[in-house]
């Protein structure tokens, strides 16, 4: 009994913290200026009804290209720092009496669901200006279904090679949108390079959908090369 | 009041994940542990799940696909803990022990 | 394995690029031609690149044959969900544990890896059981409540209610 109660006492202290916190918050009832005047300005002026992917790739879409470039330096560090197997000797000998192939209920679930997954992600990246979701999340999504692949099958090969280049590609591809926003309107990255289109619908708001997809593209390659280099 | 059977799903699923949690407190071992933790939070979810369809009927569609995936990958995923488990050879527990009836008879007895 | 000729795989092809229409349009909840047409395109790209390499899908046989005997699967696995929930309930809140956990083998008839793999799934969710471990045709089953150790009474109390079921719908 009295082995519990230090536990029972931080339980007590966290309740109290909680309780204090559930209390004491008032909701807001009116936005803030800042925030007043992004919801004012990203339905009229940008035409997409989701805020959030509006602020992300047109107004702070310099921001976004910095938080992609900051994906690509970890990935290059957990490149170097993980090097690849030479030093797979150390371990495999810890690793052998518990290493066995992978179940193959485990491995017939993984290739039924990696479609359904991939298929998901998608509609995530291609939503991104009407509902919920965007680049960032699709490619999160992405990579979740590569992490289910090399776990039910850890000897797959995942071909780095095109993993590089798809993702290069991608943020070229990004630059390249956004210079066009410089020459053919207002700013670097501004999304009227496509026509607006009907508020709401499926292909609106310029040139968001194109930039949800190459961001999803590139943060998807990222994220499983990152993958790769921690199975190995 | 299709609010208030929402609620009332959502609160059954709420009680059968509370009972999922208590099972992995009193089960023995760990096989039994995550035989409570599947079942009882698989179809916590479930409910939960449908009693949000009742809020927003508009989403059950999606709903829907979420209470499938989770069908789905519940049992694959406690199937590999266990098999996992029982690789690395974690003990198991047996039946429960028949001498702790007879304990303080036999203490009696020798006392 | 069944061979992986070019009709199979037409077939296959046809119903992974349904499916993954469907959850499109499921997850979009729209009815918007070009969220539509867009969504069957991404989705022939995926099932042409998944249903080369994943077998799991050339194995099983989708046509509208198999169909009726799967959702009557769906109604025996829900039924048997419950029950096995409830029972699991009895089990926690019990006020002293008797459980009587063990391992037993049962044995299946299913082939496809899809049948097996809905078998085992079955077999978690239902009371007291959790597949360990699989080999051949011999399952290895964790009972939370042994009541025979004998094979062919274990394998009728937990493989039985889904097996003709899963074998009509599965093969």
């Amino acid at each position: 009994m009295m082995q519990r109660l230090p536990s029972a006492i931080a339980v007590l202290l966290l309740a109290l913290i909680f309780a204090t916190i559930a209390i004491g918050h008032a909701e807001q009832t009116v936005l803030r200026p800042l925030a007043e005047s992004y919801v004012r300005l990203v339905p009229h002026e940008l035409g997409a009804p989701n805020v959030i992917t509006g602020i992300l790739l047109t107004y702070r879409a310099f921001d976004t290209l910095g938080e992609v470039a900051v994906l690509f330096m970890v990935a290059a560090g957990v490149g170097l720092v993980l090097k690849e197997p030479g030093k797979a000797g150390a371990r495999s000998a810890s690793d052998s009496e518990a290493a066995q192939p992978a179940s193959e209920i485990v491995r017939t679930a993984a290739q039924i669901l990696v479609p359904l997954i991939a298929i998901f992600a998608a509609y995530i990246i291609m939503n991104g200006h009407i509902s919920a979701g965007g680049g960032f999340q699709g490619g999160a999504v992405i990579a979740s279904a590569v992490l289910l692949m090399l776990l039910a099958d850890p000897s797959h090969k995942l071909n780095s090679v095109f993993l590089s280049v798809t993702e290069s590609l991608a943020g070229v591809l990004f630059v390249l949108v956004g210079i066009a926003g410089l020459i053919f309107a207002g700013g670097f990255l501004d999304n009227r390079v496509l026509p607006l289109g009907q508020f709401g619908a499926f292909f609106s708001a310029g040139a968001i959908p194109l930039l949800s997809v190459l961001l999803g593209v590139k943060v998807g390659c990222e994220l499983s090369v990152i993958l790769d280099r921690f199975r190995a | 009041m299709s609010e208030v059977a929402g609620s009332i799903l959502v609160l059954i699923g709420a009680f059968f994940h509370f009972s999922a949690g208590l099972g992995m407190l009193r089960m023995p071992d760990a096989f039994t542990r995550m035989q409570a933790g599947t079942k009882a939070s698989t179809l916590g979810n479930a409910l939960i799940l449908i009693g949000i369809a009742f809020y927003h009927p508009g989403w059950s569609l999606k709903l829907l696909i979420l209470i499938y995936f989770v069908f789905m990958t519940n049992p694959v995923s406690s199937h590999a803990l266990a098999r996992a488990a029982r690789a690395i050879r974690i003990p198991m527990a047996g039946p429960p022990p028949q001498a702790l009836a007879s304990a303080p008879a036999a203490a009696r007895d020798g006392a | 394995m069944a061979p992986n000729t070019r009709a199979r795989r037409s077939a296959s092809f046809v119903g992974l690029w349904l499916l993954l229409t469907l959850i499109w349009f499921a997850a979009s909840s729209s009815l918007a031609i070009e969220s539509i047409i867009t969504g069957a395109a991404i989705a022939a790209v995926l099932a042409h690149l998944f249903v080369r390499r994943f077998p799991a899908w050339t194995d099983v046989r989708l046509s509208p044959e198999r169909l009726i005997p799967f959702f009557r699967y769906t109604g025996v696995f829900l039924v048997e969900m419950v029950r096995a929930n409830l029972n699991m309930l009895r089990y926690v809140y019990a006020p002293r544990i008797d459980i009587n956990p063990g391992i037993v083998e049962v044995r299946t008839r299913l082939k496809t890896p899809v049948g097996r793999l809905a078998l085992a799934s079955s077999i978690a969710l239902t009371p007291g059981s959790l597949v360990v471990g699989l080999e051949g045709d011999t399952l290895t089953v964790h009972w939370l409540d042994v009541k025979t150790t004998d094979a062919e009474e274990a394998t009728r109390l937990i493989v039985g209610p889904f097996e003709t079921e899963l074998e009509k719908a599965f093969g």
